[in-house]
């Protein structure tokens, strides 16, 4: 069966990075609440940020898309390049910049009307009608969902269950075919079943496109991610904690590398101490591990059909 | 001592409720006790006979609809555009907060300072003497701050998670104002407009001087001297000058009729709150 052209293998560069942070500070007039992250996205990794609540992960995230922009009262200083453009660069259009990066959230987000509309929703001002219904169907198959809504389209999504939309949520980002997803801990409200259904998604999308997700589960980071970043708040370099002449600790990405040797030899004590959590936390009882840092033994099983759109 | 405080609470909170449905079930009881004899169809769709002693409220019923009708459609424009401004163009909470603040001057104007305005700007500097059209505006300016309140509040209501969802899908900001804003505050327009209308429909000093007259006037041709018959404004002269006592009673049922008129539009309004006020609870 022909793949569906939603579905086209992106032919990847892998000498330029997708996405490329320089020297990234976020700050309020008040405070900075993001100091200095460089980084570097290839084209079909899947990138893992994880850290402490509050360190600005999100913040991060929504750098990479100016979905900041949206926040009254925030500076950004530095560059964030993708394909090598800058988009922090004056005259951008914002909007055609969002929708080349799709962004997951949290709490799946979803508009009254059908499933059809939703993912539809940010067609509309960019692609011919004549081209929704084959946009729509390719994604809704690249988020495993098409199999579950395909007899209703016309209903209403919000009868979906919150797993169900959290794919919904994927589809319309994907319908837009991103060259890269955001994901803003996208399993932090669903069930473990539903949890383990977006991990396996998120593993099979890092072959069509670049995946940034911000996780405060360490285990997922282990699961899914090639390359984690871990945000850590630190004092302003100069200054001593407790002196009363420290400024607020700031979120800085201490330390960046492949997710599994980043587990078994961080460089900062920081990180190790943070990652070392993971080791301590309760695994799930089906999936035992013998490596003393928490690593798992072997690929994740649970993995979910491809679907492929019928002829 | 804690369980009696409660129950002290309980029962002043129902006192003060009992005393506010018994104040208004009062006075609907004593407009029907005093205005039942002239209650009927016929009164309802015939014309006044004789300065208010005979004959029905038909005209004086038209001429309250295309007031607040003309007030609805002067305002709700109005009232989009200024909450879109306050809450989706504007930024920083102090611009909102001084709009916000503004409309609330506004709504404590007094009616008879926008009656006199209107006077002056429409009666006499556009030469339109006493005009339906006069009214209405007058009285779309009048509740322009309910309106305006009722859909910032609505706005307000939506989560943040929908402006960030739509935009991070690269909608331009008109696009997410025609998919996701208005959409989901249209309650708030409706709920706003429609207890703004009741306001409206009971007004009596910002028609006084620029859209109603007693007598001599059914619909409308034109704009400039074409004045209306209103309810508010037929009861208020009936109540003043008529010694008769069947246009007393004609009075009283055309009082009854007016407070039907505008607890009707409150009720209209009341889904569209409710609805409001669930959507801001869950989220």
């Amino acid at each position: 069966m022909a793949e569906h052209p939603a579905l086209a293998l992106r032919d990847p560069s892998p000498e330029r990075p997708v996405l490329e942070a320089r020297g990234l500070t976020v700050r309020t007039h008040r405070r900075v609440l993001l100091r200095g992250v460089s980084l570097q996205v290839p084209p079909g990794t899947v990138l893992g940020l994880v850290g402490p609540s509050g360190v600005g992960k999100t913040t991060l995230l929504k750098c990479f898309n100016r979905l900041l922009d949206l926040t009254p009262g925030l500076t950004v200083e530095g560059e964030v390049l993708l394909d090598g453009q800058p988009i922090y660069r004056r005259g951008l259009d914002t909007d055609r910049l969002r929708a080349r990066i799709g962004m997951l959230f949290q709490q799946p987000v979803i508009f009254p009307g059908s499933i059809y509309r939703n993912v539809a929703f940010g067609l509309r001002h960019l692609v011919a009608r004549r081209q929704w219904r084959e946009r729509v169907e390719g994604a809704l198959c690249e988020a495993a969902l098409w199999r579950e809504v395909r007899d209703r389209l016309d209903e209403p999504a919000a009868e979906l269950s919150v797993g169900q939309q959290q794919r919904l949520c994927l589809a319309r980002a994907l319908a837009l075919q991103p060259e890269v997803v955001l994901m803003d801990e996208p399993t932090g409200s669903l069930d473990p079943a539903s949890t383990r259904a977006i991990e396996s998604l998120v593993r099979r999308l890092a072959d069509r496109h670049t995946v940034v997700l911000v996780t405060h589960d360490l285990e997922q980071a282990l699961r899914v991610t090639d390359r984690l970043g871990v945000v850590l708040p630190r004092c302003p370099s100069g200054s001593r904690e407790g002196s009363g002449q420290v400024g607020e600790r700031v979120g800085e990405l201490v330390e960046l590398g492949p997710t599994k040797s980043l587990f078994r030899s961080p460089r900062d004590p920081e990180v190790a101490e943070y990652l070392g959590s993971c080791s301590a936390s309760p695994r799930p009882a089906n999936e035992p591990s013998t490596h003393p840092l928490g690593l798992p033994d072997s690929e994740p099983s649970t993995t979910l059909a491809v679907e492929t759109l019928p002829s | 001592m804690r369980r009696w405080l409660d129950r002290c609470f309980w029962g002043l909170t129902g006192l003060a409720a009992l005393l506010a449905c018994a104040l208004l079930l009062g006075i609907v009881a004593f407009l029907l006790h005093r205005g039942l004899p002239a209650l009927s169809w016929s009164f309802l769709v015939q014309d006044t006979v004789g300065a208010g002693s005979g004959g029905g409220i038909l005209y004086q019923l038209l001429g309250t609809v295309i007031l607040i009708a003309t007030a609805f459609a002067t305002a709700a424009p109005l009232a989009v555009a200024l909450a879109l401004a306050a809450t989706v163009y504007a930024r920083g909470k102090g611009t909102r907060r001084r709009f916000e603040v503004a409309l609330y001057a506004l709504n404590g104007l007094p009616s008879i300072v926008l009656g006199i305005v209107g006077l002056i700007v429409f009666g006499k500097l556009l030469g339109w003497g006493k005009s339906w059209l006069a009214g209405g505006l007058i009285l779309g300016w009048m509740i322009l701050p309910t309106v305006t309140i009722a859909l910032l509040e609505r706005i307000q209501a939506i989560p943040r998670r929908y402006f960030e969802a739509a935009a991070a899908l690269g909608l331009p900001r008109g696009r997410i104002v025609r998919s996701v804003v208005l959409p989901q505050s249209l309650g708030g327009l409706i709920s706003g407009s429609l207890l703004g209308l009741a306001r409206a429909a009971g007004e009596t000093a910002p028609i006084l001087f620029t859209a109603a007259v007693f007598s001599g006037a059914t619909l409308p041709s034109g704009i400039r001297d074409n004045p209306v018959l209103a309810l508010p404004y037929h009861i208020f002269v009936l109540a003043q000058d008529t010694l008769d006592p069947e246009a007393g009673t004609r009075l009283w049922a055309a009082a009854f009729v007016l407070l039907a008129l505008v607890l009707l539009l409150g009720l209209a309004a009341l889904p569209a709150r409710l609805a409001a006020h669930e959507e801001a609870r869950h989220g």
